[in-house]
């Protein structure tokens, strides 16, 4: 043990240690040549005699260290410290170098970074894993894309399935937007929240910060007047007063006992949830209409087939106690991990992110490793001499790998700096508007975005992949170096430009990989930006104002309409309309187009949205009408009902002859007259097909309880109506009333696009980056081509032969590069791209426009890094190269 | 290498101890010389060998090594053997007794 500390500190305090060994030497030096001189030799004699005698004093030491440290961990310093001599002499090798491997391992590190913040994390709640949701596949008839997954269950289903024992806990939330008018000290402020059933807070585990969570007995209609408040509304709203457990606060009007405050970060179901209600069942609802989402956390030591099995069971028993002997399909039940349903939609894209970068960083590597072959031709003189006092192959090896772990270490450091960039920059991207309520589809970019970031996990991966980059791209080098042993190798450099191309065309074609993807992804997105929304964004605000619960229909449209007058009369404003809803945006109502009052047995198979808009609403968004005329102010209360039905719908195959003028069953018990037919709206995002739909006035719509409206603001400059200046004027026509900014409607719709446009920036960043790594490869490897054959080239051009010859000479060699590398490249792609269809809008995986296009690109940036070696060796004065010899 | 005479693994060490031992404090050019005269022939090991095997003399404890001036006024180190020295001594050159005594019989009798 003494000795392994004694070695230990020996290999690291060398220097001290060399100097008492050099002392000693010199003494037994001394004393030989004394001796030598004793006998007769002249002074230089006997100091030639005494080195002899004492063999190498070099030889010596090293002997003397051996025994003295490891060995292997005494070379591994001392390379170390050659290496960063060496490095820092090198200046301009060493900067292309660790820049060229921070791009490649901060790109890497980046997606590591969400990938380790989407896939791997758990969510915070305890086992995490046990919680899961109900779905139902519906039995699909037909082919086609099969339909979502419902994760609704009724209170009929969640009575029966309290009763599971392979579940510890089911219970279920509202899910759908959800909102209510806290009377604050500050005026009204409207707060997002949810209703949740009494096990939901008590399967996710999280302890409150104050008071308790629900009791059983809140779930009943006339108890449930508790709430739970967020960290944040107790902070922002209440000032986080400590004895806010047991305050009455009044929500929509009504008074509300807080019993609890949730801790800081508890986000169910979403970040915006600011207070949690009981959900008690509906008054007067039937219970088999009455759903919400389903939760359940599986009991202990079940497994989750088995839990599976037993909801199965009691599903279907509930289903077939109550249907129809008829409806004879059988739906699938299954149990869906509440990670899973999170991240499952995107976890192909990420794969497919993954291996983007990790094609950048093979290009990286491959990169510097042919850099560390043009310099190792330099360093042969060095090799062959260490070659010579009888440095061993494996030790070579070894100098070589430190020296490129040492220069990927140093990548990585830089590397991790710019992930840091790049996870911000992916923050930004990826950023979405934070009201999950007001947009659908492929609105969420990534989720839990803003839990990415580069931590420990992280940071460990960065050192670990720069190490395995170091190995990766030094063991070529390495190996060729070592082989330098005798003068006929370092000769022929011939083998050495062998595996020079082979680097740069494996460059070349995984870069046109790259590339190819990019081009797919951006000529996808090009093609979605294009699609016509069947709306004009431009210049549209929306604010949203709620009234409180108790104002009836005809004073909550009297105050819609004098906000809109006085709205209007804003400068800048130019139209002025409302609706419940946004134009795009989840469906609120279902409907169906019929002869008869009655609703029909099964429901349609396609769904209809019905929206109620106010009567300027669609032309203030820019929906056109197509056919027959839009609303008047003849369609008023009390006068003939009338609707509009959009393009789909008409030609939906449901009307003989023109729908124009033919009456149908929609909202209500009174049939409604069609007058006309708008333009499509893509409600769900541009790359989903528009839904039928049909419009309603706001003044004939038959339901009351629309006390929270949108208004949307046409306006000819992009800031607007000031918020406080909307609030101001709400407040005075409702004392109650609350307002919010929303967005902007380009905003919502960029919104819709952000997963997309994601994708197509981070894949042709790293695309960029490929090239750009790839032709600098060739542009290297040309020039140190050229450069190698200077001397031949003078000797051609001595001969006679004309500089376009020379020019063609070396073109050619690229050319033959070039093309293999673009070949093998598009023959990859093909085998790839399919992987890229779910991300992909308009196109097929294997467009032609995209690969013949991306394909002309690369070959004439390719060109063009070929040309200028070609031209500096066409300039090859013959005179000057011979000379040079 | 083949016309040297390789020391056995650990022999050096031997020799070394019972140099010192016999002689008391020496350097290392010292211990060259002696044992140049005990080999008789010229020197069978490159004199440099030596450090190695000082070194871990001194590693082990059984060694200890101090500067001090020679008769002819020159620096060097000397080293003398410890008790823990004197005890290894002991036990080895037993050891060695017996290996060289085993060794010698085999090769009489394989003869």
């Amino acid at each position: 043990m003494r000795r392994l500390l004694l070695r230990l500190r020996n290999t690291f305090g060398r220097d001290r240690q060399d100097d008492e060994v050099t002392r000693e030497i010199t003494a037994h030096l001394a004393l030989l040549e004394d001796e030598y001189r004793r006998r007769g030799m002249t002074a230089d004699e006997a100091r030639l005699a005494a080195r002899r005698a004492l063999g190498s004093v070099a030889h010596a030491k090293d002997l003397h260290r051996d025994a003295r440290t490891f060995t292997a961990l005494d070379d591994l310093v001392r390379d170390l410290r050659y290496a960063t001599r060496l490095l820092r002499r090198d200046s301009g090798f060493t900067a292309v170098a660790v820049l060229t491997l921070a791009l490649g391992i901060g790109a890497t590190t980046a997606i590591f970074s969400v990938v380790n913040a989407v896939l791997m994390r758990p969510l915070p709640y305890d086992q995490s894993d046990r919680l899961v949701r109900i779905a139902e596949h519906p039995t699909t008839s037909g082919s086609g894309v099969p339909p979502a997954p419902r994760i609704v269950i009724n209170r009929l289903e969640l009575a029966a399935l309290r009763s599971a024992r392979t579940l510890s806990h089911v219970g279920i939330y509202g899910g759908r937007p959800f909102s209510m008018t806290l009377a604050g000290p500050d005026g009204p402020n409207r707060l997002a929240g949810e209703r949740v059933s009494t096990e939901v807070l008590s399967m996710l585990r999280v302890r409150p910060l104050l008071g308790r969570i629900f009791e059983p007995h809140e779930e009943q209609s006339g108890s449930d007047a508790v709430v739970i408040l967020s960290y944040r509304t107790w902070q922002e709203d209440f000032a986080g007063r400590s004895d806010i457990v047991g305050q009455t606060v009044s929500f929509d009007g009504r008074g509300y006992s807080i019993v609890g405050v949730m801790p800081r970060g508890f986000e169910f179901p979403h970040a915006q949830a600011e207070f949690w209600m009981p959900f008690p069942p509906a008054p007067g609802g039937r219970p088999d209409q009455d759903a919400g989402v389903s939760i359940a956390r599986l009991a202990d030591n079940v497994a989750p087939d088995a839990a599976a099995a037993e909801v199965a069971t009691i599903l279907t028993r509930v289903r077939a106690a109550r249907a129809n002997a008829q409806t004879a399909a059988r739906p699938r039940y299954e149990l869906i991990q509440l990670r899973e349903e999170l991240v499952g939609p995107i976890r192909s894209a990420l794969f497919v992110l993954a291996a983007a970068v990790g094609l950048v960083l093979l290009i990286a590597c491959t990169n510097v490793a042919s850099l560390l072959l043009a310099r190792s031709s330099v360093r042969e003189k060095e090799i062959a001499v260490r070659v010579a006092i009888g440095a061993g192959r494996g030790r070579l090896i070894r100098q070589a790998l430190t020296e490129s772990v040492a220069l990927s270490l140093a990548g990585g450091i830089a590397g991790s700096v710019l992930a840091i960039g790049l996870v911000q920059l992916l923050q930004i991207l990826g950023a979405v508007l934070p009201r999950r309520d007001l947009y659908t589809g492929t609105g969420l970019s990534i989720p839990r975005l803003e839990e990415v970031g580069v931590d420990a996990t992280v940071l460990v991966f960065a050192i670990g992949i720069s190490v395995v980059t170091g190995i990766l791209f030094g063991v070529v080098p390495a190996l060729r170096q070592s082989r330098a042993d005798s003068a006929q190798t370092l000769r022929a450099g011939a083998g050495t430009a062998r595996v020079h191309s082979v680097l740069v065309v494996s460059e070349l074609a995984m870069a046109m990989m790259l590339l190819v993807g990019a081009g797919l992804l951006v000529h996808s997105f090009v093609r979605l930006a294009n699609v016509d929304p069947g709306y004009n964004a431009d210049g549209v605000v929306w604010y949203q104002a709620f009234l409180p619960r108790e104002r009836s229909g005809v004073q909550v449209t009297a105050f819609a309409e004098d906000l809109a007058t006085r709205l209007r009369s804003f400068p800048g404003v130019q139209a002025v309309g409302y609706a419940p809803q946004i134009l795009t945006g989840n469906l609120l109502r279902e409907t169906s187009l019929r002869t008869t009052p009655a609703p029909p047995e099964r429901p349609p198979s396609a769904r209809t949205d019905a929206r109620v808009v106010s009567r300027d609403f669609l032309s203030v968004m820019g929906v056109r009408v197509v056919e027959g005329r839009g609303f008047s102010d003849g369609d008023g209360a009390g006068q003939p009902r009338v609707m509009l039905i959009n393009r789909t719908l008409a030609r939906s195959g449901q009307f003989t002859g023109n729908p124009i003028g033919q009456r149908f069953y929609a909202l209500g018990d009174q049939p409604w007259e069609i007058v006309g037919i708008v333009d499509d709206v893509h409600q769900f995002g541009l790359d989903r097909e528009p839904g039928q739909q049909i419009f309603i006035d706001f003044r004939q719509s038959p339901g009351a309880g629309l006390n929270g409206l949108f208004f949307a603001l046409r306006t000819d400059r992009r800031p607007g109506v000031p918020a406080a200046d909307v609030r101001r004027i709400a407040r005075q026509l409702d004392p109650l009333a609350a307002v919010s900014p929303v967005a902007t409607m380009e905003q919502l719709l960029s919104n819709t696009m952000s997963r997309r446009r994601l994708y197509a920036v981070l894949l042709g960043v790293f695309a960029a980056v490929a090239v750009a790594l790839a032709v600098i490869g060739l542009y290297g490897t040309m020039s140190y081509a050229v450069a190698q054959r200077t001397r031949e080239i003078g000797v051609r051009m001595a001969l006679g032969a004309p500089r376009r010859a020379v020019m063609a000479l070396v073109l050619r060699q690229s050319a033959i590069i070039a093309t293999a590398g673009i070949a093998l490249g598009l023959a990859g792609a093909v085998g790839v791209t399919r992987y890229l269809s779910g991300m992909l809008f308009g196109l097929t995986p294997l467009d032609p426009a995209t690969f013949v296009a991306v394909a002309a690109l690369f070959a004439a940036v390719v060109a063009l890094a070929s040309y200028v070696p070609a031209r500096r060796a066409a300039l090859v004065e013959p005179l000057t190269a011979l000379r040079n010899e | 290498m083949s016309d040297r005479v390789e020391l056995l693994q650990g022999t050096l060490d031997l020799i070394v101890l019972r140099a010192l031992s016999t002689m008391g404090p020496q350097h290392a050019y010292g211990l060259a010389a002696r044992l140049e005269q005990v080999a008789e022939h010229p020197l069978m090991l490159n004199q440099g060998t030596l450090y190695p095997a000082l070194v871990r003399l001194e590693q082990k404890g059984w060694i200890k090594g101090a500067w001090q001036r020679t008769e002819s006024n020159r620096e060097a180190k000397y080293y003398s053997i410890t008790k823990a020295g004197a005890r290894a001594l002991e036990k080895q050159a037993e050891r060695w007794r017996r290996l060289a005594g085993l060794v010698d019989k085999l090769l009489l009798n394989e003869s």
